[in-house]
């Protein structure tokens, strides 16, 4: 990985959206789901424009209290971890078009950007029992009763 | 102290933890405590900001934005969960959640950091063994962990041994019945059933049973109270084994009702496959002095205490069953007895006011530790 290498979201196999400046990932094909912390949602928009990484570690400096060097060792560990995931993969095109800007507009105190996995969360759907919902349910609060 | 209790279900939904979750709030906040209830409506159409008797009830759909794989339904429960934990400034949040939606305690938790009691009414099934599993997390983010009964716990350090010097057991328990238990009936045995109408609670069992019983005795009946998916399989079986009008169904019972209506039974039955945590009706009906016929699973033999309280059988045995219940019905003296034993045990071991004391003791030490 250099600093013109350029990354685009596996879009076949993953959905995920920006919120609040964090940002929730799914892998569709395996069921895992993952939730990004602010600063993994600042570099989203940027991930899914297929900005190079030296755009990526800019971003990092200019809106974190980040070394420059702390900061590309941080993105490669993040961007190793998501294309280890298939989330993403090396972009083939460049840049698709000017990324949604998430990050903050004041500086901010530095964490490194990680991606949080639950990787049974397909299983647990599947195991969890839905509640036979019974209908009318014959209970009532005592304070409704009260009224009867 | 403020705390947000956060639990699959809760009313108006039924079963034991929906019960137990209302009985054990308006208990706890007559000891003091703040209480606010976050939950999920299911599939039913419930307002998503409520009261239940005063207390603050928030229903957000967890299972349809997790199981719709869409991130935007997931961040915006996310985004209702990170105000709600905002406004609210709870010291602690006490979980029931062996459900998918522990995701957003585990998404969410950062905001506004307190203390975590995951308390655990059922037997865990998912992946333990994994860190990056949902219900692993869920273990290691908490700061205590109760289960409801020895084999929760037991099988829980089987697959998370480093959980042992966090963990206890808080057995179910039952505020003392109000209704004096009656005599039992021997003329015209009654069997009780009671619980959801699903295979794993093995009610076909019971009835296969039933249909041995009636050699021996041929006045005995059985009473099925609840309601499920099963409903038309028990009845067919009912059909096939000829059982015809013994056999009454009742639907579901409202939970205030449910001592009368084990005071019409002579034995309660609990013949269930899968590993009951805890089996709540097993302390009812021995609140009602009622002998119990249990399967060996779970934490049943936790209530029932084999020879002195009713009779155990192997899971999925119905001769052995059969001849556990014709045994109560030959000697109604050790029946009769069996089932005051019961009544006494269900006293001195899940006594309503202990298992509320060692929650409020367990509440000052997580909560007041963050104050």
């Amino acid at each position: 990985m250099n600093q013109d290498t350029r990354f685009e979201v596996n879009e076949e196999l993953v959905a995920a959206k920006v919120m609040d400046g964090e940002v929730v990932v799914i892998n569709l094909s395996t069921g895992s789901y993952y939730t990004g912390n602010g600063v993994a949602g600042a570099l989203w928009p940027l991930i899914e424009g297929r900005s190079p990484v030296a755009a990526m570690v800019e971003l990092l400096c200019s809106h974190y209290d980040v070394a420059p060097v702390q900061a590309a060792a941080d993105l490669g560990q993040l961007l190793h971890h998501l294309e280890a995931e298939q989330i993403i993969r090396p972009a083939v095109a460049g840049p698709s078009s000017a990324p949604a800007d998430a990050a903050p507009a004041e500086r901010q105190p530095y964490q490194a950007p990680v991606i949080e996995v639950f990787r049974d969360m397909a299983q647990l759907l599947a195991l969890d029992p839905p509640m036979p919902d019974v209908g009318d349910i014959p209970w009532r609060r005592a304070d409704e009763r009260s009224h009867d | 102290m403020r705390v947000l209790y956060w639990v699959q279900r809760f009313w108006p939904h039924i079963g034991g933890v929906e019960v137990h979750s209302t009985r054990f709030l308006r208990a706890m906040r007559e000891r003091g405590f703040e209480l606010t209830v976050l939950t999920s409506p299911g599939d039913r159409d419930l307002p998503a900001v409520d009261s239940f008797e005063g207390i603050p009830v928030h229903r957000m759909r967890f299972e349809a934005a997790l199981s719709s794989a869409d991130p935007a339904g997931i961040a915006s429960v996310r985004r209702r969960i990170t105000a709600l934990r905002r406004e609210l400034g709870p010291h602690l949040v006490h979980l029931h959640l062996t459900d998918p939606s522990v995701f957003f305690h585990l998404i969410t938790r950062h905001e506004r950091p307190c203390a975590t009691l995951l308390s655990l009414r059922v037997m865990l099934e998912g992946d333990l063994d994994r860190n990056e599993s949902v219900l692993s997390k869920a273990l290691s983010a908490a700061e205590w962990i109760t289960a409801n009964s020895g084999a929760v716990l037991t099988d829980l350090l089987a697959h998370r041994p480093e959980i042992a010097g966090r963990s206890s057991v808080i057995h179910n328990a039952l505020e003392p019945s109000d209704l004096s238990p009656t005599p039992l009936d021997f003329s015209a045995p009654t069997l009780l059933l009671l619980g959801r109408l699903v295979r794993d609670k093995g009610f076909d069992l019971a009835l296969r049973a039933l249909s041995d019983v009636i050699q021996c005795h041929p006045a005995t009946r059985m009473i099925v109270a609840g309601d499920g998916p099963s409903r038309p399989e028990l009845e067919s079986l009912i059909a096939e084994l000829g059982l015809g009008d013994r056999v009454q169904f009742r639907g579901w019972v409202e939970p205030e009702k449910v001592p009368a209506l084990i005071n019409e039974a002579t034995l309660v039955v609990m013949p269930s496959r899968w590993r009951e945590a805890f089996g709540l009706v097993a302390l009812q009906a021995a609140q009602q002095a009622r002998p119990v016929v249990a399967a060996r699973v779970g934490g049943l033999p936790e209530v029932v205490v084999d020879g002195e309280s009713g009779i155990l059988f192997a899971r999925e045995d119905h001769a052995e069953l059969a001849r556990g219940l014709v045994r109560l019905l030959d000697d109604p003296s050790w029946a009769i007895r069996l089932g005051e034993t019961g009544r006494r045990l269900a006293g001195e071991r899940f006594g309503w006011n202990r298992h509320l004391d060692r929650y409020v003791e367990l509440y000052r030490r997580l909560g007041g530790e963050r104050e």
